[in-house]
């Protein structure tokens, strides 16, 4: 039985009270950031979330390529924190590479279900996985990449100071897809989509303010929320009083 | 200053200019690739290997050229060199490092054939601009396969390549590391079915001893 999920967030918006003071604008607009919409779905294998056993850890890998198409070092390692704050044992990720060595490279990795099934058949393959204590894989595809952008700014310098003018705006997408992998029973625990958009603006006078969409860090705390509600952390278990 | 005080001084700067490049190009060490791998995960094939690496192997270092910025070796030599060394001892149930040449040397004891990787090409490519973020590492590897007296019975190209974010190109983190890396990948598929690779290595061992028995036949005939 399969269940569909689908969830909407819009990311906060600019907002610049009046009377404000310039560093102030500055910092608020630091904090602040440019909208993003992220659309996230969830689609589960099981219908109900699969409980992590104690001592049992969770590995988040970029699906691996050959071609240009490989998901960031560091979004995969945003994922994995986001993971390890929401109580789940993340086991390293090039450490699980390394064990299975030289079968997770980009030349060998598996990229389909059947191919991932049938190098956890190998014992060696098998054995060397046991030891890691990993049960559960999240594998990571896709990419953030600039989709549009435009403006122009200017900045200059002289002896008697400098400065900038001028307004300049881009649009980013950042589009990944989630397979969650349970290798002790070979099966799919679920899989989840997300796409983050948001456009950054950067007005300068004087000085240039940032408004930056963050649609890296939206989709990375999306896939996060998700694959949180698919895997349920063990108990912890609490010493008897006394 | 004169006007004829000048171009003497432009003669100094361009000369100590030129010196402390040539000192920093003679001084430069090269870029390295990790030289220590995970112990990788293999089903023995059963046979008894010998492995030749020469020197050009051992210490082949590659001179980069980039388009824009400084000139830069590259020692891919002694990462191959473990690479491997330790890959093909996992892979086969026995291997013998020869220190001499197949055909320079009396077939050694217990060798079935002998595997000789060369490395044909080594190419690097570093980011250019902000949408250029990756450096590559492209590395031609050669295995030859030889019978104990050094015929060639089998070659296997390994066109391995590696990519990593930033323009660092060496350390253990890098593209050229995961280009020695994915030799090992590579290897690991030519190998991957032990029985099929017996079965040819023995079809192909008994090809050449009965074409060198039919030249010994030859040539004991011939007056």
């Amino acid at each position: 039985m399969s269940t569909m999920m689908r969830a909407r967030r819009v990311g906060p918006g600019l907002r610049l009270g009046p009377g404000l003071g310039p560093g102030l604008v500055l910092g608020a607009a630091l904090l602040l950031g440019g909208c993003v919409n992220t659309k996230v779905e969830q689609l589960r294998q099981g219908g109900h979330a699969v409980r992590v056993g104690a001592g049992e850890s969770v590995v988040v890998l970029g699906r691996r390529h050959r071609g240009d198409r490989e998901s960031e070092a560091s979004f995969n390692r945003c994922v994995a924190d986001s993971l390890r704050k929401r109580r789940l044992q993340i086991h390293p990720d090039q450490a699980f590479v390394d064990a299975l060595f030289p079968w997770l490279e980009p030349r060998t990795a598996p990229v389909s279900a059947q191919a991932l099934n049938n190098l956890f058949d190998r014992p060696d393959i098998a054995a060397r996985v046991r030891a890691t204590g990993v049960r559960f894989l999240v594998w990571v595809d896709g990419e953030t990449e600039k989709i549009d952008s435009g403006g122009s700014m200017g900045c200059a310098i002289s002896p008697a100071g400098g400065g900038c003018m001028g307004f300049g705006w881009w649009e980013k997408e950042s589009r990944y897809e989630v397979s969650i992998w349970d290798v002790h029973n070979r099966s799919a625990v679920g899989k989840i989509t997300v796409n983050a958009s948001g456009t950054s603006y950067m007005p300068a006078i004087i000085v240039p303010i940032p408004m930056i969409a963050r649609t890296e860090s939206a989709a990375c705390e999306g896939i996060a929320a998700q694959v949180g509600e698919l895997l349920a952390p063990a108990p912890r278990v609490s010493a008897p009083p006394g | 200053m004169s006007d004829c005080d000048r171009p003497s001084r432009r003669v100094l700067l361009s000369t100590l200019f030129g010196v402390v490049a040539l000192l920093v190009g003679c001084s430069a060490k090269p870029v390295v690739p990790a030289t220590e791998f995970p112990e990788p995960v293999l089903v023995r094939v059963p046979a008894s290997m010998g492995l030749y690496m020469d020197p050009r192997f051992r210490t082949y270092e590659h001179v980069d050229k980039p388009p824009k910025g400084f000139e830069q070796k590259v020692s891919v030599g002694p990462a191959s060199q473990v690479l491997f060394t330790e890959f093909l001892a996992a892979q086969f149930r026995s291997l013998t490092v020869l220190s001499q040449a197949p055909d320079e040397q009396a077939p050694p004891a217990g060798v079935e054939a002998i595997l000789q990787p060369v490395i044909e090409d080594v190419q690097i490519a570093s980011p250019r601009g902000d949408q250029d973020e990756f450096h590559e590492a492209w590395i031609k590897y050669r295995l030859n396969l030889r019978d104990p007296r050094g015929r060639l019975l089998a070659a296997w190209e390994i066109a391995a390549y590696g990519k990593h974010r930033g323009a660092l190109i060496g350390g253990n983190h890098s593209g050229l590391t995961a280009a020695v890396r994915d030799a090992a990948a590579g290897m690991a598929l030519i190998f991957r079915d032990g029985a099929a690779f017996r079965q040819r290595l023995e079809t192909a061992l008994a090809a050449t001893t009965s074409s060198a028995s039919d030249a010994d036949r030859g040539a004991s005939a011939t007056p």
